[in-house]
């Protein structure tokens, strides 16, 4: 059976995404081999196919490269680390807050951080994209009735960052950063 | 100091060391992938990435959780069809891959074309642009598709299909 240009058309989507089965393809190309209009539409929606995949592939080694890289420009330096770190330790943060409302250890007094095995490697894993991305050594959370402050240390030695979660006085950013350094930089957000 | 306080480089050495889940890294990486893809530049994908991240955490989504993936892959395209450039699109020369004995000439020629299909791309409605994104870059079956945007098989095929059309003819009038 020969088909015609219609019921070839038709079969496009199919015929790109490898869906037909063989004797419907064998049907299919036989009308290209002798159809000059549909081989040529058929021809630039596979040379489509190609691109998006070129693109697709392409994008892989952007990502690959990272930022700096990609941008063909340094690293823009300490103020995208930092809020890539803020925005990771707000993660955490937020995690250990979930995980222990959801056990309902909330007691009053200081809201101790104690994860079991399972947490903490879940934590771990977050903290070291985190601590990878800043190019941080350390991220210190401490807690209060109502209040996790979180502390980034940042790959700037000037620069710390503390992350507040919940009802926070002075008292937990000054604790976090209190480093003996007038001349660091440090910032301070409240959620 | 108190136990959990702090996640200290003994920690992070361990998940380095491959203890703790390199799935949500594995995952990152993927989302970065996906979100390049949408947006064309890597310190914009990158914050994406994060905001989704933040996201999950606010809408209580658990990283346990089977819909965990399907759920980052939906808020990040969501995010990136919502994103404004702030930077400008990465230039795409530096990162084709050359074919065997291509000339510098050719590479270039490529390179002009596949921003001709980028631009093309941007132009699509976002329901299209999402489909052919995730059809023909990331080469995810259409019941992933439907699953991601929430639609059905057939929708997700409808879309793709639309948008193959409308590629196909936009790159035809420009050459």
């Amino acid at each position: 059976m020969n088909l015609g240009c219609e019921k070839t058309r038709v079969r496009l989507d199919d015929w790109l995404d490898g869906l037909l089965d063989e004797e419907v393809r064998r049907e299919v190309n036989d009308h290209l081999a002798f159809c000059d209009e549909c081989r040529a539409m058929f021809r630039r929606h596979l040379d489509l196919q190609g691109d998006l995949g070129a693109l697709g592939s392409a994008a892989e080694r952007i990502v690959a490269a990272g930022p700096s890289a990609a941008a063909g420009r340094p690293w823009r330096g300490m103020r995208f680390a930092a809020s890539l770190a803020a925005a990771m330790a707000l993660l955490a943060t937020g995690y250990l807050i979930t995980r222990e409302d959801q056990r309902g250890v909330l007691p009053g007094g200081e809201r101790r951080i104690a994860l079991d095995e399972g947490q903490r490697q879940e934590l771990t894993a977050l903290g070291d994209l985190m601590v990878r991305r800043a190019g941080s050594d350390a991220v210190h959370i401490k807690g209060g009735p109502n209040c996790v402050a979180v502390n980034v240390e940042t790959s700037n030695p000037k620069v710390h960052l503390v992350w507040l979660y919940g009802e926070c006085g002075s008292e937990a950013a000054g604790d976090s950063t209190d480093d003996g350094d007038s001349s660091n930089s440090n910032e301070t957000r409240r959620l | 100091m108190p136990e959990g306080r702090q996640l200290t480089t003994k920690a992070t050495a361990s998940a380095r060391a491959g203890s703790a889940s390199p799935a949500i890294e594995l995952l990152r990486d993927r989302l970065m992938g996906l979100a390049v893809k949408l947006v064309w530049n890597a310190a914009d994908a990158e914050e994406i990435v994060q905001e989704a991240f933040r996201i999950s955490v606010s809408s209580g989504v658990g990283f346990d959780e089977e819909r965990f993936e399907p759920w980052m892959v939906r808020t990040v395209s969501n995010l990136c069809l919502n994103h404004r450039r702030k930077r400008r699109a990465e230039s795409l020369g530096p990162w084709i891959d050359p074919e065997t004995g291509e000339t510098p000439e050719r590479v270039a020629a490529r390179s002009e074309h596949l921003v001709r299909v980028r631009g093309a791309i941007e132009k699509l409605p976002p329901q299209q642009r999402l489909a052919i994104t995730l059809r023909g870059m990331e080469s995810m079956a259409y019941e992933e598709i439907a699953e991601v945007m929430e639609i059905s098989v057939v929708a997700a095929r409808s879309h793709v299909h639309l948008a193959r059309r409308a590629l196909a003819e936009m790159i035809e009038t420009t050459k």
